[in-house]
C-alpha cells in the first residue's frame, strides 16, 4: 500500500490533502471490496452494492442495512 | 503550485487599520516585540483562507462576539484580507461575512486557494505546539483526522458500526422469539429445552409412541396422531380438559420478569443523565445541537440559521463542522443516551408481549376464568395499556423522570399465577389415575398443533437473521480492518519523517548529546466507532513504546511538537503552499534553532514561508543562514518597530537590515540597534574572512561571532590588504577600522543583553556604522568580500 507520494519524483514532495483523500478512498474501497469478495457470506449483488455505497459523499447506517436486506435471498459467493 | 503571494492587504482588520506585508513570491520573516501586530497579519492569513477564526469559536471561546473581534476599534468598514498573487497578477478578498469558497478569476489561482487544505494545517501558533503530544489518543485521532480531512472515512466507519448495532439487535429480538416460543414445550422436571421445530416433533413422538402411534416424522401426520390419541380418552371429559389445557397453556406465558429489573435499570441511567446535564450546560444542550446537526445534514443548502432566520455569516460548512464537534464531545451523554433508549426498548417490547398475551386470552376465554378474576384481567390489562403509553411518552420526550414500575403488572402476575394454579388443579381432577399419561401426551401434541406455525416462523425469521448477522460482522470487519489498514499507512509515513526530523535537530558528533528518542511509533487504535491514535516513544534505546511526556525534557517536548507538525505539513501539503510559523520557537533553545533553521531552509524550500518572532536572536540567526547559503533574493527580512492603535504596525516598509539601521540611528532609537549592527558586522567579517582565506578558529557548529575573527587579526588583515589595493586612502583606511574595531564598548555592545550599551553614545555608534559602510564599499571596490550586502 502506497500512501503519500512514495512513487513521485520527489518522495518529500507533498501529496497534498485533497488527493490524500480520494487515494486514501480509493485505497479504503479496493481493499473493503477484496475483503468483501473473501467473505462466504455476502453475495456478489450485496457486495456491489455496498461498494457503490462507499462512492457516495456520506453512509448512513440505515443505507448499509439496506444494501445488505435488499432483493432476493442473499447467494454467498461460493 | 505555480503562484506566489505578492502582497496581503489588511484593511480595517483587528489590529491592522490599512496595513500591508509585501512578499513579492518570497519568503518573510517579521520580527516585533509584543503587542506589535504579528498576530493579526496570521489571523488575516487565517481569515482569508478559513473565512472565520478557529480560537474565536467552538470550545473555549466563551462569550466572544467573532464579528465583533475581526473589526478594528477605530475604523469603520468591512474587515476584509486581499492576496494578490504572482505571476499572476490577480487579487483575491475575503471580506467579512462572505463565508462561500473563494473565487479566482485565474485557474491557477483558483488552484492555488483550493489546494490550501484548512489554515490549521499550515498555520502552526506556539500554543499548539504541544497539543499532538498532549492531546488524549481519541483528540489526537480527531485532530489529524481533522488536518488530513478524512472525517468522511471516519463517519463512514461510525455508519458501519451503527448498522452491525441494529442487525445484532434484530438477530437478538428473533432469537428471543424462537426460545419464548420453545419454552412451552420443555420439560422442567428433565431441564429440558427442544432448541427448535425437529427437537418438539421428535419429542410429540416419544409422548404419543405407548399409545399407539407408530409413525410421527413428519407435521402433517400430527392430525392422524392425536386422532390415535383421542380415540383412548373419556369421551365426558375430554372436550373439557381440551379447553383447561388451551386456558392452561396461555397462562404458562409468563407476565415477563424482566419488567422490574429494566425499570430499575432505566432509573439509574435517568440519575447519570440528570446529574451529567446539572453538571454541565453543553450536555443541557445535547438534543438541541443533535437535532441541529441532523437538520444540516438534512438541509446542506440552507443559508439561514433555522431557529433565528438570521444569515449564517460563518457559512454553512464551518458551523456545519462546530455542530459535530460539539456533537463529539457529547460522546459520554450519547452513550448514556443510547443505553437509555435500549433499555426502554426492551422494556416496550416486554410490556407489548403481555399486553398480546392478555388480549389473546380474552378473546380465547370461553368464560373458562371465573367471574370476578376476568373483570380484574380486564381492568388491570387497561391500566397496563396506559402504562405503555406513559413509558412511550417518556421515551419519546427524552424527560428523565424515575418511571414507576406499574402495579398493575404484578396484579396480574399474581391473578394468572392463581388461575393457572386453579386450571391445573381442575384439569388433574378430571384425569383419571390411568389415563394422566395419556392426556399429557394429548396435551403436548395439541400444544405442538396451535404452535408450530409460530415456531416455523420464528425459525425461518432467526435463520435469515443469522445470515444477516455473518454477512453483517463481515462487512464491518471488512471496512473496519481497511480503513484501519489504510489510515495506519498514512500514520505509520508520518512516524517516520517525525523521527527524521527529530534526529536532525537532536543528533550530534559531540558525545554530549544525542536523541532522547530513539523510535517513535503513531498506532491507530480501535474503540468501537471512535478511533484512537497513541504516540509512543522509544528514550535512549532502553524503554519501548512508551508515552513522550513520561521521559522526554520539556524541550524535548516542545521539539517533538514542532516535528509532527512540520512532517505532516512536509508530507500532506502541497509544494508551493504556505508554511506560517508563529512565534514557534520560543522555547527551544539557541543551538536547536540553528537546527531548526536549517530544517526549514532545506526541507521546506518549495513553500513559502511566513515566520514571525519575537525573538531577535531567532530572527538575525536565520537571516544569517539565508545569507550563508546565498538565498537572499528568497527572503525578505521585516522589522515592526512600533504598533498604534490609529496606524497600526510601523516600519514594516524597510526591507534591509541596513535600511532599519539607518532609520533608527537616532537619539532615542540607537540604543536598540544592538541586533541589527552585530548582524550586519558579522555578515560583512565572514564574507570579508572567506574572500581572504582567513584562519579562524574552527568552531564544531559552524557558528562565528565579532570575536572569532577579531581574535584571529582580520582588523589587521584586511586594513593591510586595503592599503596595499589603494594607497591613496590609508589615512581614511585606518580611520575606518580604528571605528570598527578600536572601540572595545562598542564590541561590547554588540552583544545581546549588556547593560554597557546604556553608556554607548550615539556618536560612537554612529562611528562604527560610517566605518563599516566606508569598509564594505572599499572592500566591494577591490573584490575583498564575498556575496551580497544584507
Amino acid at each position: 500500500m502506497t500512501i503519500g507520494g512514495e512513487e513521485q519524483a520527489n518522495p518529500d514532495q507533498g501529496v497534498g490533502t485533497t488527493d490524500l483523500k480520494s487515494e486514501l478512498r480509493r485505497i479504503v474501497a479496493e481493499d473493503f471490496e477484496k475483503r468483501l469478495t473473501q467473505s462466504q457470506h455476502i453475495s456478489k449483488e450485496q457486495c456491489e452494492r455496498l461498494c457503490n455505497l462507499l462512492e457516495e459523499d456520506s453512509i448512513s447506517a440505515s443505507d448499509i442495512v439496506k444494501a445488505l436486506t435488499e432483493g432476493e435471498e442473499s447467494t454467498s459467493h461460493e | 503550485m505555480n503562484e506566489r503571494i505578492r502582497e496581503i492587504r489588511f484593511s480595517p482588520f483587528r489590529g491592522l487599520p490599512d496595513y500591508t506585508c509585501t512578499l513579492n513570491g518570497k519568503n518573510v520573516s517579521i520580527f516585533g516585540g509584543t503587542g506589535k501586530g504579528k498576530s493579526a497579519i496570521v489571523d488575516g492569513i487565517e481569515f482569508f483562507f478559513n473565512g472565520s477564526l478557529r480560537r474565536f469559536h467552538g470550545k473555549g471561546s466563551g462569550n466572544i462576539d467573532a464579528d465583533a473581534a475581526m473589526r478594528h476599534v477605530l475604523e469603520e468598514g468591512q474587515p476584509s484580507v486581499e492576496f494578490l498573487f504572482t505571476p499572476t497578477n490577480e487579487s483575491v478578498t475575503r471580506m467579512l461575512g462572505d463565508n462561500d469558497t473563494l473565487k479566482a478569476t485565474h485557474p491557477s489561482v483558483q488552484k492555488y486557494v483550493d489546494q490550501h487544505p484548512p489554515a490549521e494545517a499550515f498555520v502552526l501558533r506556539r500554543s499548539q505546539l504541544l497539543e499532538f503530544i498532549h492531546d488524549q489518543d481519541a483528540e489526537r485521532y480527531q485532530k489529524y483526522i481533522r488536518l488530513l480531512g478524512l472525517d468522511d472515512i471516519d463517519a463512514a466507519q461510525k455508519s458501519f458500526v451503527e448498522a452491525e448495532e441494529s442487525i445484532n439487535a434484530q438477530h437478538s429480538k428473533c432469537h428471543q422469539r424462537l426460545s419464548t416460543a420453545l419454552w412451552l414445550f420443555g420439560d422442567p422436571d428433565m431441564k429440558w429445552i427442544p432448541t427448535n421445530l425437529s427437537a418438539v416433533l421428535a419429542k410429540c413422538a416419544e409422548v404419543a409412541q405407548p399409545f399407539g402411534v407408530d409413525i410421527l416424522t413428519e407435521w402433517q401426520q400430527l392430525d392422524s396422531a392425536i386422532s390415535v390419541l383421542d380415540a383412548r380418552r373419556s369421551k365426558k371429559t375430554k372436550q373439557r380438559i381440551d379447553t383447561l389445557n388451551l386456558a392452561i397453556d396461555h397462562l404458562g406465558v409468563k407476565v415477563p420478569s424482566e419488567i422490574e429489573s429494566i425499570v430499575a435499570a432505566v432509573n439509574q441511567l435517568h440519575g447519570q443523565l440528570s446529574k451529567m446535564q446539572a453538571e454541565s450546560e453543553e450536555a443541557v444542550r445535547g438534543g438541541l445541537i443533535e437535532e441541529g446537526l441532523k437538520y444540516f445534514q438534512e438541509h446542506p443548502d440552507i443559508t439561514e440559521c433555522p431557529l433565528c432566520e438570521q444569515k449564517l455569516e460563518e457559512g454553512y460548512q464551518t458551523v456545519f463542522e462546530r455542530l459535530a464537534e460539539r456533537n463529539r464531545a457529547l460522546g459520554g451523554l450519547r452513550d448514556l443516551e443510547t443505553q437509555r433508549s435500549q433499555k426502554l426498548d426492551a422494556l416496550i417490547t416486554a410490556l407489548q408481549r403481555l399486553l398480546d398475551q392478555l388480549a389473546k386470552e380474552q378473546e380465547q376465554d370461553h368464560g373458562i376464568y371465573p367471574g370476578r378474576d376476568a373483570q380484574e384481567l380486564v381492568k388491570h390489562h387497561e391500566a397496563l395499556q396506559e402504562w405503555m403509553k406513559l413509558v412511550k411518552s417518556v421515551e419519546e420526550q427524552k424527560s428523565y423522570k424515575d418511571v414507576t414500575v406499574n402495579p398493575a403488572v404484578e396484579v396480574v402476575r399474581s391473578i394468572r399465577s392463581t388461575i393457572h394454579d386453579s386450571l391445573v388443579k381442575e384439569r388433574d381432577a378430571l384425569i383419571q389415575h390411568d389415563a394422566v399419561d395419556l392426556e399429557k401426551a394429548v396435551g403436548f401434541l395439541q400444544r405442538a398443533k396451535e404452535k408450530e406455525p409460530e415456531i416455523r416462523a420464528a425459525e425461518s425469521a432467526k435463520d435469515d437473521s443469522l445470515k444477516l448477522w455473518h454477512a453483517m460482522r463481515d462487512v464491518q470487519e471488512a471496512f473496519s480492518r481497511a480503513r484501519e489498514s489504510a489510515v495506519q499507512a498514512v500514520f505509520d509515513k508520518i512516524a517516520a519523517k517525525v523521527l527524521s526530523y527529530y534526529h536532525r535537530l537532536h543528533d550530534s558528533d559531540d558525545a554530549n548529546e544525542s536523541s532522547e528518542c530513539t523510535d517513535l511509533s503513531l498506532t491507530s487504535t480501535s474503540r468501537a466507532a471512535a478511533g484512537g491514535l497513541q504516540l509512543a516513544i522509544e528514550f535512549l534505546g532502553k524503554v519501548d513504546s512508551c508515552d513522550p511526556r513520561a521521559f522526554l525534557s520539556e524541550g524535548h517536548l516542545d521539539s517533538l511538537g514542532l516535528c509532527l507538525y512540520l512532517a505532516t505539513v512536509r508530507i500532506f501539503n502541497n509544494s508551493g503552499s504556505l508554511l506560517v510559523l508563529d512565534d514557534v520557537l520560543t522555547s527551544i533553545d539557541r543551538e536547536h534553532r540553528h537546527r531548526v533553521a536549517e530544517l526549514l531552509l532545506e526541507d521546506f524550500s518549495d513553500f513559502q514561508l511566513v515566520i514571525t518572532t519575537h525573538d531577535e536572536y531567532w530572527f538575525d540567526l536565520l537571516q544569517s543562514k539565508v545569507l550563508a547559503r546565498g538565498e537572499q533574493d528568497k527572503w525578505r527580512f521585516k522589522r515592526i518597530a512600533r504598533w498604534t492603535l490609529e496606524k497600526g504596525p510601523e516600519s514594516a516598509a524597510y526591507e534591509g537590515t541596513w535600511g532599519w539601521i539607518e532609520s533608527n540611528l537616532v537619539e532615542g532609537a540607537y540604543r536598540e540597534l544592538g541586533g541589527p549592527l552585530r548582524l550586519v558586522l558579522e555578515d560583512f567579517l565572514k564574507r570579508v574572512a572567506d574572500k581572504m582565506e582567513l584562519k579562524v578558529r574552527y568552531h564544531i557548529d559552524g557558528e562565528y561571532t565579532a570575536g572569532d575573527f577579531k581574535f584571529a587579526g582580520i582588523n589587521n588583515t584586511l586594513r593591510d590588504r586595503l592599503i596595499k589595493e589603494a594607497g591613496n586612502e590609508a589615512d581614511q583606511i585606518r580611520r575606518d577600522i580604528q571605528s570598527v574595531f578600536g572601540t572595545g564598548d562598542l564590541i561590547n555592545f554588540l552583544s545581546h543583553d549588556n547593560p554597557g550599551r546604556l553608556e554607548v553614545t550615539l556618536t560612537e555608534t554612529k562611528d562604527f556604522v560610517n566605518g563599516l559602510k566606508s569598509l564594505e564599499q572599499k572592500c566591494k571596490t577591490h573584490k575583498l568580500i564575498k556575496g551580497i550586502s544584507l
